[in-house]
Formats: structure tokens, C-alpha cells, sequence
């Protein structure tokens, strides 16, 4: 519920009073966020709101990581995060994590 | 007509933990996120480290619950200062609950502020409350595969705590399976297989967190 306040509110400061007619998010695999609840409740919520009507894109994002010795990425399989190239235990996520407002669109203004 | 934003949705929280892990840094007060499911060990836990560095360090607790304040009423019994957050609900603790959380404690008298999330292993995970050290508990009787099931909070904790290991004869809970998963997710995270109530590998965590604490001071 939180993150759709926040998706609101940051949709609602860009649109600058202009009528939204979608928003675009990016969530990452390795968020804690399922996309069919998101879209539900962001409907739910925006009923009665300037945002009516707007629908909302989900553009899922892939987890990588990429080894801190030999720079190798990959998408951690299993939840494997060894690096399947030299072996190493020193992985990090680079993406998947994210969850990001990326676009609005806004009507035009008659 | 479409504006690129590309903005954080957690941006707003991540400023005000940011201002908490500075507030924190400025006293050299170490913050620890206390992660773990509803009935792990976690308040318990506390106790017994409380209890065992009393006389060299000072902690401080903050409890976040969705109601009722039976686990504040436990740590102020031992004269701890403990400060409840209540959410209503809400399944996490977010950065704006610990900041005005902050304010009754009194700073100069802290080594420590551990943080007792929500018991729950799914949306704390997201949500940078200002801590220093992520320690997730996680107990026997819970089953060896919550690595598998629960995998990005297991990636998050910097040290994980298998709490109730006096329970190991009664349980059907591979050890080695558990180890295999964390070290294939985590693979550096230091695991404690621990029991409050026997006392068993409590000097093992109490060094690690003695370290965190000294480190903090750097």
C-alpha cells in the first residue's frame, strides 16, 4: 500500500495538474512486489483520485549479478548466486531489485 | 503525451533513512535491523544479548509490532529503554517510523539500537530503515527450507541467527541442507545455530556483535 502511495504521488507531482491517462513502473524480479497485486490495488486506489481512469504498465525487470572478481554477469538460476564462470562467492545484484516510476502519460490539453 | 520520470517509488523513505543512519553515525550508535517470522526468537534473542553484554554496552530497542505492547513490557522488565512502534497493520517498518522513534531515546547513552521489525519475512526486506547491520532470525521448528522459500531476505541479512537449536534432537531439520541453501543464496553470511534457553553458541553471536559494534566506532 505504501509503494502505491508513492507510485501516486510521484505520477501526481509530474502530472502537474494535467489528467494522466497512464503510468509506467518498473519492478524488478528481486523486489518483493507481485505485478497482478500491484495493478490491483493501484486500481483500487486511484478510483475517486485525479488519476481515474489511468492504467498502469509493468515493465518487469530480470535479476543479474555480476561477479566482483572476473566481472562475469549472469541471471542467478536456483537461487544460485555463485558466478558460473570462475566460481566465486562475491556476487552482486546489479538490477532486479528496482522498483521506479519510469513514465507518465498525460492527456493533451484542449 | 508521455514524460520519462524515472524516479525511485522508495525514494522519499530511502531520504529519511539516510538522515536516520546519520543521526546514528553522528553518536557512533550502531543500528541493527532485526529481522525474522512471527515467533522466531527475536525478542528473545535481544534478551539474552542484552543480557550478556550489560555491563559493557548499552543497547537500546525499538519493537515495531502491528499491535500491543507485550513485547516493550518484556525488555523494560530487564531496564532496557525500548520505544514501540505500533503499525496498525502494516507489515513493515519504514524509515519515518524509526526517525520520530529516535527521539525519545538519549543518544549519548547508546552503543547500540536494535530495531525489532515486523515478524515477517516478505516486505521488510524492501525497506531501508536507516540500519547499520541486517540480522535475520530464523528458529528450527520453522523447517530448514525457509532459504529456498524466502530467498531475498536471506540475500539482505549480513549475519543469520538459527534460533532454538536445543530443538535440533526433536525436529526433522537438516542442518546441512539449511547451510547448503544459505551459502548458495548468501555465501559469506556467518550463521549462528544458537539456543537462548540453553545458552548454547551464544559466545559465537556475542563476539560477531561486539565486532559489529566495535567496527561501527571504526
Amino acid at each position: 500500500m505504501s509503494i502505491i502511495r508513492s507510485i501516486i504521488d510521484i505520477a501526481l507531482r509530474h502530472a502537474e495538474g494535467r489528467r494522466v491517462t497512464a503510468v509506467e513502473v518498473g519492478v524488478g524480479r528481486w523486489s518483493n512486489i507481485e505485478p497482478s497485486c500491484l495493478d490491483f490495488y493501484f486500481q483500487g486506489m486511484i478510483a475517486e483520485t485525479s488519476l481515474e481512469g489511468a492504467s498502469l504498465r509493468i515493465l518487469e525487470v530480470p535479476l543479474r549479478a555480476e561477479c566482483a572478481e572476473c566481472e562475469t554477469q549472469f541471471e542467478p538460476e536456483d537461487m544460485v548466486f555463485y558466478c558460473p564462470a570462475c566460481g566465486s562467492r562475491l556476487t552482486e545484484v546489479i538490477s532486479g531489485k528496482e522498483l521506479r516510476v519510469k513514465a507518465i502519460e498525460v492527456a493533451y490539453e484542449d | 503525451m508521455k514524460i520519462e520520470i524515472e524516479e525511485n517509488i522508495l525514494e522519499a523513505n530511502d531520504t529519511l533513512a539516510r538522515q536516520v543512519r546519520s543521526t546514528l553515525d553522528a553518536r557512533q550508535i550502531l543500528g541493527v535491523n532485526l529481522l525474522g517470522s512471527p515467533g522466531a526468537g527475536k525478542t528473545t534473542l535481544i534478551e539474552s544479548t542484552a543480557d550478556a553484554l550489560q555491563d559493557r554496552y548499552a543497547l537500546g530497542v525499538i519493537e515495531g509490532d502491528i499491535a500491543s505492547s507485550i513485547d516493550m513490557e518484556r525488555l523494560q522488565k530487564r531496564g532496557l529503554p525500548v520505544v514501540q512502534v505500533n503499525t496498525g497493520g502494516l507489515c513493515h517498518l519504514d524509515a519515518n517510523m524509526i526517525l520520530q522513534a529516535l527521539r525519545p531515546f538519549d543518544p549519548d547513552r547508546l552503543d547500540a539500537l536494535v530495531i525489532e521489525n515486523i515478524g515477517n519475512l516478505v516486505c521488510p526486506a524492501d525497506f531501508d530503515i536507516g540500519h547499520h547491520v541486517t540480522v535475520l532470525v530464523s528458529s528450527v521448528p520453522e523447517g530448514d527450507d525457509k532459504p529456498h522459500k524466502y530467498p531475498i531476505i536471506f540475500r539482505s541479512a549480513d549475519a543469520v541467527v538459527l534460533a532454538k537449536g536445543d530443538l535440533l534432537p526433536y525436529i526433522d531439520f537438516d542442518l546441512a541442507r539449511y547451510r547448503d541453501a544459505l551459502a548458495a543464496l548468501n555465501p559469506d553470511v556467518p550463521l549462528f545455530p544458537l539456543s537462548c534457553r540453553t545458552g548454547e553458541g551464544m559466545s559465537e553471536w556475542l563476539a560477531w556483535f561486539e565486532e559489529q559494534i566495535a567496527a561501527d566506532r571504526g
